[in-house]
């Protein structure tokens, strides 16, 4: 039995394994609700399906507010050929040229399928320089016909990558959805335990889509300090302008603190409290590139009157395809450092007061 | 003005840096309003009670600027964007960080065109080597532009007027607000230039009934430049809309009354660009609504080192501010 | 602009579609663009007052009118259905030495739908103009096979310098001049059906509601401003101030032409469109299916996988979150001068909401009961 507040990998691989494109969360929600069941004070699941839970901690400070996203890219069906072949449309970011030739799981009952795409010998010669778009690719369920295939599957049934988490030797785990299933059972763990303070772990869903859970959730508690917890994509890959602009964040050198990305400015005290609880725990930690990628913080801090708020994340090579990588040392030193900071973000001073009047 | 406006253009502060920037309207303000305070993210409230309508003015302190992103082995920087950078403005200009320290931005003679253009421009600090650097900047650190102010008759040039040629406008507004039935709020945002996001929070915390916001708007009066009926020197503009936000008709139609009744030269201003808006944008949708409306400068090369307005429009802008707030706004129908 | 005289017609609309098309034709009418929604809004207020529902104007312009629910008793939960008032159209940005108009958009308007066009102008007073043109011989080779940029294009109103430029100023608004049409088939084209149709569709479920016994108070609103900015300024606003249990979106969506015939295409006369996505709550979405089911209203379902373009995508988020929907009533040509619809999808749309409303007795299930 794992010691109480140790990485929870087991609930990790059922995470990273459970299906839920943005807007069909559900599978995701219920894992964790019924692993979350005996340690919260309150849970509840709001209008945009999140789940929020709160727990109470030794003493009371600033709102404190942990999120993680539960939703994942994938694809939603949006017609039936009369071949059978299904159509697909994007949810959520998907580079082109990661997708043809991947296997999928379609609707709720995840039937297996494929994502075809003409064979090279049958195209023209120019096509083959050309990226595979997603309008020329069709899932392949078997279907013999467009009723075989609505006997299956309905126009709006979402669509995942097929893969199943498992080990990479002694080092790495391989696995879909790590962004962002690492945050979620990174803060499961966080609920699981015993806490230093009261803080709401909001689970969240629709992030892929323009972080719409989180700002209904940042709208109802209205956090003062707010940590995103999430799987960030590491660039330690061979790429011709990777080395001159730099290709970090690295697998095996720990959490990621995020100083601006795309959608939010840390609060530069906050950013302070990371560093330094990192320093006492000793806990190595890397920088992320600016200005790359959004996470839900970009809604903490602006909704209601404001909050200080950042990204804490988990370096990821291939997130946003079908088999991300991460190593089992950086996903433990990622929640031994929030671990370290939590007890710090209750006691956050507020700029002097709500707001304190000066002159 | 001139001294005020120099000394705000000069000032550092980058998209959430504002401090530097924040300190200096805190000084050339507070002797003119009854308190000023800053909320979580910086956002420095200058606040003149009273019994009427709660009105909330906007200029945000936030310049656009760069952001280290990687150091490599040589000490040279790599960067990304800050705001709205033109990267086809950037080569030869100087960049400064917060501890003063200026760099040189260039564009890699032998880049590959095909690649974005910000990625291959870097900036020489002049460090000797990647350990020299690693004692003066860090990934994540930020940079504005550098440059000194001039002026030259009525014209005024500077970095940064975007947007603390408003900042000026409501410090001097205040300054010159004699009486007012309003609960004036001046609200100094921060991040505007990354997606007015200092604003937002700001105004739903104060919860107005009606709001202004005071930004720059570009000209149609340069050589080839994309038609506008908005010159330099024809008074501050009054905006119809711009990307983000249209001007409520109330707020309009009295800031046209009050221009007419100072016999102020103004204009009507559309700003046909989709990707541009101000504060306003934001500020309008807080909440149950409030109403708002845009008091505009008229500015040349608007997101470049050299931004250039007209030191009347400026003047005509704070008049027609004043005279706003002057106005009893719960009896306009706010 | 008068037509020729149409040929008799078969036989006589039922009352409900006459209904139908005299609020069209007169929401139509009116020009109501983004931010200038005030007479539209004042049309759909008197209407809805004459339905016998208590109206507010809030305070960016919408307008609520609210049917309270008919069963005794304290505070009843609140259905939300929001039709977006305002309709794209034009804004004058310069008016030139010579008296010719450039504009801009307000709202996605297509440029290439402008060569020729008829408009009418909003200055001191209406006037006609149409969007001029250079004749083919004055074009540079290839000139023709490219859209003309908004910012040559112009509108001429055919008076000379001086009197143009003391008719129109800087921020006049300019709309389509076009009148509702009714073609074969119990369609009709003209302006604005985006989104007149759906104001109209409102009115007549709120006539609907008013006669029946409902438990929940159901608030109608025509929105302001969804077609510009980001995000939809009235569907925030009103929502925040009404603070609904339950929303509804009602909007236009693409109608099957020729050259348009996709995933995001449907049917004319095939009924309403309900989305199916992240911005629609998977119990609004089974009770409206449920209640079109039981109604035998024909409907269709457009998979939604990131945005459903509407009101909804506002709605949703906020305060603590609506659960929401989206019906929608399928149009050819949108965004044109000569957007089309079948009356009947109308009438069902209506027919569909109303009915909706009235079994929210319990209300609805919650996402993992």
């Amino acid at each position: 039995m794992a010691r109480p507040g140790a990485f929870p990998w087991e609930l990790f691989e059922a995470l990273s394994n459970a299906r839920g494109v943005t807007g069909d969360e559900g599978p995701v929600r219920r894992l964790l609700r019924d692993y979350l069941a005996p340690h919260a004070d309150r849970m509840e699941v709001d209008a945009m399906g999140s789940l929020l839970v709160e727990k109470r901690g030794r003493r009371t400070g600033a709102r404190v507010l942990l999120g993680a996203h539960m939703d994942e890219v994938g694809f939603m069906v949006v017609r039936i050929e009369k071949s059978g072949a299904l159509r697909l449309q994007k949810v959520g970011g998907l580079d082109d040229r990661l997708l043809a030739g991947k296997r999928v799981r379609v609707g709720p009952q995840a039937l297996p399928g494929v994502l075809g795409a003409k064979p090279p010998h049958l195209g023209q010669e120019e096509e083959a320089s050309r990226t595979v778009k997603l309008e020329d690719m069709y899932a392949d369920i078997g279907a013999a016909d467009e009723a075989e295939a609505r006997a299956h599957v309905r126009v709006g049934d979402t669509v995942t990558f097929d893969a199943a988490f498992e080990p990479w030797g002694a080092a790495l785990v391989r696995g879909k959805a790590f962004d962002d299933r690492v945050g979620c059972a990174l803060l499961a763990a966080l609920v699981a335990g015993p806490s230093p303070a009261d803080f709401v772990a909001a689970f969240t869903t629709q992030e892929e889509i323009g972080l719409r859970g989180a700002r209904v959730a940042a709208q109802r508690f209205e956090p003062e300090v707010a940590v995103a917890l999430e799987g960030t994509g590491a660039v330690d890959v061979p790429g011709k302008r990777l080395a001159a602009l730099g290709a970090f964040p690295c697998l095996g050198r720990g959490p990621v603190l995020t100083r601006r990305d795309s959608t939010t400015i840390s609060d530069p005290r906050l950013f302070e409290l990371f560093e330094r609880a990192a320093a006492a725990a000793g806990v190595r930690w890397q920088p992320k590139r600016p200005g790359i990628g959004g996470t839900d913080a970009g809604e903490y801090h602006r909704a209601g009157p404001g909050a200080r708020a950042i990204s804490v994340s988990v370096p990821c090579r291939y997130i946003h395809a079908p088999a991300a990588l991460a190593a089992r040392a950086d996903i433990e030193a990622t929640l031994e450092l929030v671990r370290a900071a939590l007890p710090k973000l209750a006691a956050l001073q507020r700029p002097g007061g709500t707001p304190r009047e000066n002159s | 003005m001139k001294e005020l406006l120099s000394e705000l253009s000069s000032a550092w502060g980058p998209s959430g840096e504002e401090g530097q920037v924040a300190a200096l309207v805190r000084r050339r303000v507070r002797g003119h309003v009854d308190t000023v305070a800053a909320d979580v993210l910086g956002n420095l409230v200058a606040r003149r009670r009273g019994k009427g309508a709660r009105v909330m003015v906007a200029a945000h302190m936030d310049e656009i600027g760069v952001v280290v992103s990687h150091v490599d082995p040589r000490g040279f920087v790599r960067f990304s964007n800050v705001g709205g950078v033109m990267a086809n403005l950037l080569a030869a200009q100087r960049v400064r960080l917060k501890s003063g320290r200026v760099g040189v931005v260039m564009e890699e003679e032998r880049g590959n065109k095909e690649d974005q253009k910000l990625d291959r421009m870097y900036a020489d600090f002049g460090f000797e080597s990647a350990a020299e650097a690693a004692r003066h900047v860090r990934v994540g650190d930020v940079a504005c532009f550098d440059r000194e102010p001039v002026v030259q008759g009525h014209r005024f040039v500077g970095k940064a007027l975007d947007d603390r040629v408003a900042c000026a406008v409501l410090i001097e507004a205040a300054r010159r607000l004699k009486r007012t039935p309003n609960d004036v709020s001046l609200v100094f945002t921060v991040q505007e230039e990354v997606g007015c996001r200092g604003a937002q929070p700001a105004a739903f915390a104060l919860d107005p009934e009606v709001a202004l916001a005071v930004d720059v708007t570009l000209t149609g009066d340069v050589p080839e430049c994309r038609p506008m009926a908005v010159s330099l020197g024809a008074g501050p503009g009054i905006k119809v809309k711009d990307g983000g936000h249209i001007g409520h008709p109330r707020v309009r139609e009295l800031l046209l009354r009050l221009a007419r009744r100072l016999r102020l030269k103004h204009q009507l201003e559309v700003l046909a660009l989709e990707r541009a808006s101000t504060d306003a944008s934001v500020i309008h949708k807080v909440r149950a609504g409030v109403p708002s409306g845009c008091v505009s400068i008229p500015c040349r090369y608007v997101h470049s080192v050299s931004e250039m307005v007209d030191l009347r429009d400026v003047e005509g802008a704070v008049r027609l501010v004043v005279a706003f707030l002057e106005t009893d706004l719960r009896k306009a129908g706010f | 602009m008068r037509s020729a005289p149409a040929p008799p017609a078969p036989a006589g609309p039922s009352p409900r579609t006459a209904r139908a098309l005299e609020l069209l034709r007169r929401a139509t009418d009116i020009p109501g663009l983004p931010g200038h929604e005030a007479e539209l809004v004042a049309w759909f207020e008197a209407e809805a007052r004459a339905l016998g529902a208590e109206t507010r104007l809030d305070r960016m312009g919408s307008c609520v009118a609210l049917l309270p629910a008919k069963s005794p008793g304290g505070p009843r939960p609140r259905l939300l259905v929001a039709a977006h008032a305002d309709a794209i159209g034009l804004v004058v940005t310069e008016v030139t030495r010579d008296g010719f108009l450039r504009v801009a958009p307000l709202g996605g308007v297509d440029s290439r739908l402008l060569p020729a066009q008829e408009v009418w102008v909003h200055g001191t007073r209406r006037l006609p103009g149409v969007f001029g043109t250079v004749p083919p011989h004055f074009q540079s080779p290839g000139e023709s096979r490219k859209p003309i940029p908004f910012d040559e294009l112009f509108v001429d109103v055919g008076l000379p310098a001086a009197r143009a430029r003391r008719s129109v100023r800087v921020g006049d608004l300019v709309s389509f001049r076009t009148s509702l049409q009714e073609l074969l088939g119990g369609r009709v084209t003209g302006r604005a059906l985006d989104n007149r149709a759906s104001v109209t569709a409102l009115l007549l479920a709120i006539e609907q509601l008013a006669g029946w016994n409902h438990a929940w108070d159901v608030y109608g609103a025509a929105t302001v401003q969804e077609e510009v900015g980001r995000g939809c300024l009235g569907a925030l606003t009103t929502t925040f101030a009404v603070r609904p249990d339950v929303a509804l979106a009602m909007d236009v969506t693409h109608g099957e032409a020729p050259g348009a015939d996709d995933w995001q295409t449907f049917k004319m006369d095939g009924g309403p469109v309900l989305c199916a996505g992240p911005n629609v709550h998977p119990a609004v979405f089974r009770a409206l299916a449920d209640t079109a089911d039981a109604e035998q209203i024909p409907y269709q379902v457009e998979p939604s996988p990131r945005s459903t373009g509407t009101d909804a995508m506002d709605i949703q988020v906020v305060g603590h979150g609506v659960p929401t929907g989206v019906v929608g009533i399928p149009l050819r040509s949108m965004h044109s001068a000569v957007e089309s619809l079948c009356l009947r999808d109308l009438e069902r749309a209506a027919e569909l909401v109303a009915r909706f409303a009235v079994r929210l007795e319990r209300g609805l299930p919650g996402r993992d009961e």
